[in-house]
C-alpha cells in the first residue's frame, strides 16, 4: 500500500533501503543513505539545531559563548524548567494538561522559605512537608478529574491560581529570605564540576521517567491511556487511576522543582510561578516533535538544551528585554506547527 | 543526554583558556581591589568623599497645619498587594487611624487596569475621601478624575514618574523628580567605594518601570561621569517576564559575561534583585559589587551578609504618613502640592552603618511623633 508507506514517513522508507542488497557494495552505499535519511528526519531536527546554534554563536562571540560559564549558566538556568517540563510530561501522556506545574511550583518556593522562618526544620523534615502539601495541589486535580469528570484544562488552571493565592498568602507580599541552612542552599547552588547539582537532579529525574515511562509496563499503560482511553479502559487499564497518578506525580514533582528553585536562587517571592509556565510548556510541546512523535524524555531534554542554548545566545548578543518572550513563543509556535503538519500528513 | 556530555566536553576543551581568564582576573580583583582586565587601575581624580551617611532627621514638610484636621475622614488605598504595597499599607492605616480616620485597602491586579478603574469609581461611589494610588500611570486613572474632583475627592499619587496634573492633590515620591537624585546618591557611594579605582557599572532597569527606571539610571551615569571621566556606566534591562522568577539574574550573569570588567551592578529597584548575589557567585563573578536602590527588608539581611555594598533606604511606610499628611494639609487650607517637589526622606546604609535588627528602618526615627505635633494630635 503505496499510500501508507508515504505517510510512514522516511523512517521505514530507510529501513527498507536498509534490506535490500545488491552485493556489489551497493548495500553499504544504502546503509550509509539510510543512516542518513534517518539522521535527516525531522524527528531528529533538534540535535541539528542544537549544534548549528552552538556553531553560530561560537562564531559570533567566541570570547564569551563555547565557555565553561556558558555552560554552567545554561545547565543552571534550564535545571527547573527541565524538571517542570518532565512533571508536565507525565499527565501529558495520559492525555490530560496539567496547567498548575509552575503554580505550584511557586507555592513550594514561598512555602518552605516561610516555613523555614517560622519553625526550624531539620531539611529532610521540611522538604517532606512541602512535597506532602504540594501532592496535595496534585491530589484535588485528580481527583476533580477523575471523579467528576471536569476538563484538565480547566481544573488544573483553578488548582493554580488556588496555589498562587496561597502564596500570596503565606508571603504577604514581602519577599521572603528563607532561613535554611548553608548545607541546604547548596542543595541548589553547588556544582559537579561544570555541572550545577540542580540539572544533575534533572538528569537523574529523566532518567528515572525513561525507564518507568519507556520501559516499564505501567509506562505503556500510561501511553495507552493518552492513545486511546476507551479502548484502554475495555482492554483493562485502570485509566481513572492512571490518571489520578500521573497528576499526583507532577504535583510532587513541581514541588521538588520548588524546593531547586529557592535554594538556587536564595529568596522567595509569590510572583515567581507564573512566569515558569511558558518556557516549560515551550519546553514539552517542541520536545514532543523529536525523536518520538509524542512527549517523551529524550526529546524534552533536546528542547531544553536547544531553548536554553538559544536564549543564552541571544543574551549573549545584547538582545533587547521581549526578545526572550518572543523567542519561547516562536518555539511554542514551531513546534506546535510541527506537531499539526505531522497529524496532518497522517490524515 | 549524550548531547549534553558532548556540549560540556567542547565546551570544556574550549573554555580553558577563557576560565583561567575569569579565575586570574577575580584573583587579581580580589586581592587588589582592582577591576578585571580591560582598563588599568585609574589615577582619575574622584570627586568629594561621600561620608557615611546620616539617618535624616527632617521631614520634607514641617510646617504644622492651620488647624487640626477633621475626623471621621474616609481613606482607601487601591493595592497591588506587592510588597511596596503593603508597606505603603501599614503606615496609611496607621496615619489614618492618628487623625481618626477610616482606612480600607482596596485589592487591585496592576496587571489589569479594569480592576484599577472600578475600585477607584466604586470608591469615588462610596464615600471616599481621599484615595491613594501607588505606581500607577496616570494615564490608567485620568479620565476617572473630574468625577471625583467634582465630589471633592482628594487623590494622591504615590511612587509614580507622573506629572502634575488637575485632579492630583499631591504626587508622593515621584519617580520622575527624585529619581535622580537617587542615582547621583549611588554614584556617589560607588566611587567612594571605588576607592580611586575606574568604575565600570551596569545599572539594572525594567522597562516596566518606565521613567522611574530612567531617571534613576540617568541621575547615577551623570553623576558617575562628572566625578570620574574615565568610569562607565551601562544599563542591563529587565523583561517584565523575568522580574521576581529567578530569571532576572540570568540576564545579569550573560551580561557580565560579556563585560567582564563590570565591577559595580546596581539596581534601580530591589524588586529587580532575585537571586542576583547567588548566581554571580555561582558564575564566578564573585567580585563585583551591588548597589540596591528602593531597599527592602531582605537588602538588609544581604547587606549584613556583606552580599550587598550599599543601599538606599527610602521609607514606604513614612510614604504613607506623607500621602495622609498632604491629604490633611488639603484639608485644611494648606498646600500639598508642595509635596511635589520634596523628596521624602532617604538614607544612604553602607556595610559600615550599624543598624539595629534586620529590617529596614523607618526614619527619620521619630516620625510619627513629628506628624502629630503638625496636626496637633496628642500622642
Amino acid at each position: 500500500m503505496p499510500g501508507v508507506e508515504a505517510l510512514a514517513g522516511n523512517d521505514r522508507a530507510a529501513r527498507a533501503t536498509v534490506n535490500v542488497d545488491h552485493g556489489d557494495g551497493a548495500g553499504a552505499r544504502a546503509f550509509i543513505v539510510g543512516l542518513g535519511h534517518r539522521a535527516l528526519d525531522r524527528r531528529f531536527s533538534g540535535m541539528w539545531v542544537l549544534l548549528a546554534l552552538i556553531g553560530i554563536f561560537s562564531a559570533l562571540k567566541p570570547q564569551y559563548f563555547p565557555t565553561r560559564v556558558t555552560v554552567m549558566t545554561i545547565l543552571g538556568n534550564e535545571a527547573v524548567i527541565g524538571i517542570l517540563a518532565i512533571a508536565a510530561m507525565v499527565p501529558l501522556l495520559t492525555g490530560l494538561v496539567d496547567l498548575s506545574i509552575a503554580g505550584v511550583a511557586g507555592f513550594a518556593v514561598v512555602f518552605s522559605a516561610w516555613l523555614s522562618t517560622m519553625v526550624s526544620l531539620n531539611p529532610v523534615v521540611l522538604c517532606t512537608v512541602v512535597l506532602l502539601a504540594a501532592a496535595g495541589f496534585g491530589l484535588v486535580s485528580g481527583t476533580l478529574v477523575t471523579r467528576l469528570g471536569i476538563n484538565s484544562i480547566v481544573t488544573t488552571l483553578g488548582v493554580s491560581t488556588v496555589a498562587l493565592g496561597l502564596a500570596e498568602s503565606f508571603a504577604g507580599g514581602n519577599t521572603i529570605t528563607p532561613e535554611f541552612s548553608r548545607r541546604f542552599f547548596k542543595f541548589g547552588q553547588s556544582h559537579l564540576s561544570v555541572v550545577p547539582l540542580p540539572f544533575i537532579y534533572f538528569a537523574v529525574l529523566a532518567v528515572i521517567a525513561y525507564v518507568v515511562l519507556e520501559q516499564m509496563p505501567v509506562g505503556r499503560r500510561l501511553q495507552a491511556t493518552g492513545s486511546n482511553a476507551v479502548a484502554s479502559r475495555l482492554a483493562g487499564v485502570p485509566v481513572q487511576r492512571l490518571r489520578l497518578l500521573a497528576l499526583l506525580a507532577a504535583a510532587v514533582i513541581s514541588g521538588f522543582a520548588g524546593l531547586v528553585l529557592v535554594t538556587q536562587v536564595g529568596t522567595a517571592s509569590d510572583a515567581t510561578g507564573p512566569g515558569l509556565l511558558l518556557p516549560v510548556l515551550s519546553t514539552v510541546f517542541l520536545g514532543a516533535t523529536q525523536v518520538k512523535p509524542r512527549p517523551n524524555i529524550v526529546g524534552t531534554a533536546v528542547a531544553l538544551l536547544v531553548l536554553g542554548t538559544g536564549i543564552k545566545g541571544i543574551e549573549l548578543l545584547g538582545a533587547k528585554p521581549w526578545i526572550n518572550d518572543f523567542f519561547y513563543g516562536c518555539m511554542l509556535l514551531v513546534a506546535v506547527a510541527l506537531a499539526a503538519s505531522d497529524v496532518g500528513r497522517l490524515e | 543526554m549524550v548531547l549534553a556530555a558532548a556540549w560540556c566536553c567542547l565546551a570544556a576543551a574550549c573554555s580553558s583558556s577563557s576560565s583561567s581568564h575569569i579565575a586570574s582576573s577575580a584573583v587579581s580583583a580580589t586581592a587588589q581591589g582592582a577591576p578585571t582586565s580591560q582598563a588599568a587601575p585609574s589615577s582619575t581624580t574622584v570627586g568629594p568623599q561621600v561620608p557615611d551617611s546620616e539617618a535624616p532627621t527632617a521631614l520634607p514638610i514641617s510646617t504644622p497645619l492651620s488647624a487640626r484636621p477633621p475626623a471621621g475622614k474616609n481613606v482607601v488605598f487601591l493595592n497591588s498587594g506587592v510588597t511596596p504595597g503593603q508597606l505603603l499599607s501599614k503606615g496609611l492605616g496607621e496615619a489614618a487611624s492618628a487623625l481618626h480616620w477610616n482606612y480600607t485597602s482596596v485589592p487591585i491586579n496592576q496587571a489589569n487596569p479594569a480592576t484599577l478603574i472600578s475600585a477607584f469609581q466604586s470608591a469615588v461611589q462610596t464615600g471616599a475621601n481621599v484615595i491613594v494610588l501607588q505606581a500607577t500611570a496616570s494615564a490608567e486613572y485620568a479620565q476617572l478624575l473630574p468625577a471625583a474632583q467634582a465630589k471633592g475627592v482628594l487623590v494622591i499619587d504615590q511612587a509614580s514618574s507622573n506629572s502634575p496634573m488637575p485632579g492630583i492633590t499631591a504626587l508622593i515620591d515621584n519617580g520622575a523628580q527624585n529619581g535622580a537624585q537617587w542615582g547621583q546618591a549611588l554614584a556617589g557611594e560607588t566611587l567612594a567605594d571605588a576607592h580611586g579605582t575606574t568604575v565600570h557599572a551596569a545599572v539594572v532597569t525594567a522597562p516596566i518601570f518606565g521613567t522611574i527606571s530612567d531617571a534613576v539610571s540617568s541621575g547615577y551615569k551623570g553623576a558617575l561621569v562628572q566625578q570620574c571621566a574615565q568610569c562607565t556606566s551601562d544599563t542591563i534591562p529587565i523583561p517584565a517576564g523575568d522580574i521576581f522568577t529567578g530569571q532576572d539574574a540570568k540576564d545579569i550573569v550573560s551580561y557580565l559575561q560579556v563585560h567582564r570588567d563590570t565591577n559595580y551592578v546596581v539596581f534601580i529597584s530591589s524588586l529587580l534583585n532575585v537571586g542576583t548575589r547567588a548566581a554571580l557567585n555561582s558564575a564566578g563573578f564573585n567580585s563585583a559589587k551591588l548597589l540596591i536602590n528602593d531597599a527592602l527588608d531582605s537588602d538588609v539581611v544581604a547587606l549584613q551578609n556583606g552580599q550587598v555594598t550599599a543601599l538606599l533606604d527610602q521609607p514606604l511606610e513614612v510614604d504613607g504618613w506623607m500621602c495622609i499628611d498632604a491629604a490633611a494639609r488639603a484639608m485644611t487650607g494648606g498646600d500639598a502640592s508642595a509635596y511635589n517637589t520634596r523628596p521624602e526622606p532617604t538614607w544612604l546604609i553602607t556595610q559600615s552603618t550599624h543598624l539595629t535588627g534586620s529590617s529596614l528602618p523607618e526614619v527619620p526615627f521619630d516620625y510619627q511623633q513629628q506628624f502629630k505635633s503638625m496636626w496637633k494630635v496628642t500622642a
